[in-house]
């Protein structure tokens, strides 16, 4: 419920501003990692020709377990050339998702955080509108709690993969 | 030339992504992991003692009426194992040889389902690998699956012994699994479990290399797992022939299985329409068996198999 309420506010916050500055946009994407895929709205920052920071939120469903589950994901992508029609970029993403799952008798949160480095493109398709795509590689976190006392919670570190695909509005 | 070099790159990353190893798509083996931990102080045991086997395939903690590998069923929930906990604990067995037990998979709640299991039955246990969880189309599901053995006694040695390499998700091994019973006895399970889509001479194969494990042991052999196959297949018969007896057979058995029984005592989605293909065999020379029952209705949703049962003597 907190971090519903927090997503909620920092959303609330960024929009407003987003909408205030003309150098942002809007993006729609789909994206994949190694636990989950989603569907991620969300907003980016352009600071200068080179660095657009983001963040979104995420809708989706575990590959493995049959739940679903939300979260938040927030990106640095950094232009190193100028404006084409293609524009390669290095990213860098974090996200952090929840995933839970509730019977008569079992409570067990799943929490997963991944931090990953890529690599992708833009392909400009108009003035302002753009299919982005890109590949990641890091690592993943995860957390297991329970509400059974005779089961421990569990952690994993792991290694993360991320594919994303999307369109973006620039306002 | 730049854009040239940026396109090679992208590719390149793309390359360098789909063939590391965690997300491969190319085909990859794990080492079989093979453990055990005696944290329980054993039983007494003397020869007159009746030994409670049972062999169970729990299909990973998924309900008889769920898949464990479709991808849409959701199991292997704490309190699904606490059932079979207190299904396990009516029983009362010394010896307990599972069948598809998850270890550190993504499709699972619990992780490491053998320790769940021994620590609430307060039973030592061994773990052994066979193969990799594939659930639905979906490659990115981490963990293996594997045998597990719980015993009331100490476990002296293990071993993960490949029977069947057919890939990694339909590998097949065989755990050995010394047991001390007493300063004077010592007992070898053999924990097993054969592939139900392979070939005939796969399953020949298979059945052949089990039997020239079991005829090495210098201990009694009990034989728990599923077979996959009937009492009269070419899977089963060969053991007969090398000195194995099947409970199943045992003139002395109470809860003697006949013709009619098969239509309720197995499970419908085997390719045996209800027929038994978990089994209990034995070595003659050293064992005596005098029963062999099916776990009691509460236990027969818990899996897509039914626990099945048998009681063994020691021969002096």
């Amino acid at each position: 419920m907190i971090i519903r309420k927090y997503f909620l506010l920092i959303i609330f916050y960024l929009s407003g501003y987003t909408l205030l500055n003309s150098q942002n946009s809007i993006r729609v994407s789909g994206l994949s990692t190694t636990k989950a895929y989603f569907a991620d709205i969300g907003f980016s920052k352009t600071l200068n020709k080179n660095f657009e920071i983001g963040l979104g939120v995420l809708y989706g469903r575990h590959h493995s377990l049959n739940i679903k589950g939300g979260g938040l994901t927030t990106n640095v992508l950094l232009y190193p050339h100028e404006n084409k029609i293609i524009n390669f970029f290095i990213a860098s993403d974090i996200q952090f998702t929840l995933f839970n799952f509730s019977s008569d008798q079992d409570n067990i949160d799943i929490k997963y955080l991944h931090l990953v480095g890529g690599y992708g493109f833009d392909l400009k398709l108009s003035p302002n509108f753009f299919l982005f795509n890109y590949f990641g590689l890091g690592a993943t976190y995860e957390h297991r709690s329970f509400n059974q006392n005779n089961i421990k919670n569990r952690n994993h570190f792991d290694t993360a993969g991320l594919f994303k695909l999307g369109m973006k509005y620039k306002i | 030339m730049e854009f040239t070099k940026d396109i090679f790159l992208h590719f390149l990353i793309i390359i360098f992504f789909s063939s590391c190893s965690d997300l491969s798509i190319f085909e990859k083996e794990k080492e079989l992991i093979s453990i055990y931990e005696n944290s329980f102080a054993p039983r007494d045991f003397s020869i007159d003692d009746t030994l409670v086997v049972m062999s169970w395939n729990i299909q990973m903690g998924f309900r008889n009426d769920q898949n464990a590998f479709n991808g849409n069923d959701v199991g292997g929930t704490p309190s699904h194992f606490d059932q079979m906990v207190n299904a396990i604990k009516e029983i009362n067995p010394d010896i307990i040889a599972l069948q598809e037990v998850g270890h550190n998979a993504d499709h699972t709640f619990v992780e490491n389902q053998a320790q769940y299991l021994a620590n609430a039955l307060k039973m030592n246990f061994a773990y052994a690998d066979y193969s990799e969880i594939i659930t639905g189309y979906n490659i990115l599901t981490r963990g293996a699956r594997g045998h597990a053995l719980l015993t009331k006694f100490t476990i002296n040695e293990t071993e993960n012994i490949v029977s069947l390499q057919q890939g990694r998700y339909l590998r097949r091994s065989v755990l050995n699994t010394t047991i001390k019973l007493n300063d004077q006895n010592n007992l070898n399970i053999l924990g097993l479990h054969f592939a139900s889509r392979a070939e005939r001479e796969e399953k020949i194969n298979q059945s052949n290399h089990l039997i020239q494990i079991a005829l090495e042991q210098r201990n009694p052999v009990i034989l728990l797992g599923d077979y996959n196959d009937v009492h009269w297949s070419y899977v089963l018969t060969p053991f007969e022939e090398n000195g194995f007896s099947n409970a199943l057979l045992e003139e002395s058995n109470p809860c003697q299985f006949n013709v009619e029984h098969y239509g309720s005592i197995g499970h419908e989605e085997t390719a045996w329409m209800g027929v038994l293909i978990d089994h209990i065999l034995f070595s003659k020379k050293t064992l005596n068996s005098y029963s062999l029952c099916l776990g009691d209705e509460s236990t027969w949703t818990l899996s897509n198999h039914k626990p099945i049962i048998g009681k063994l003597l020691l021969k002096k």
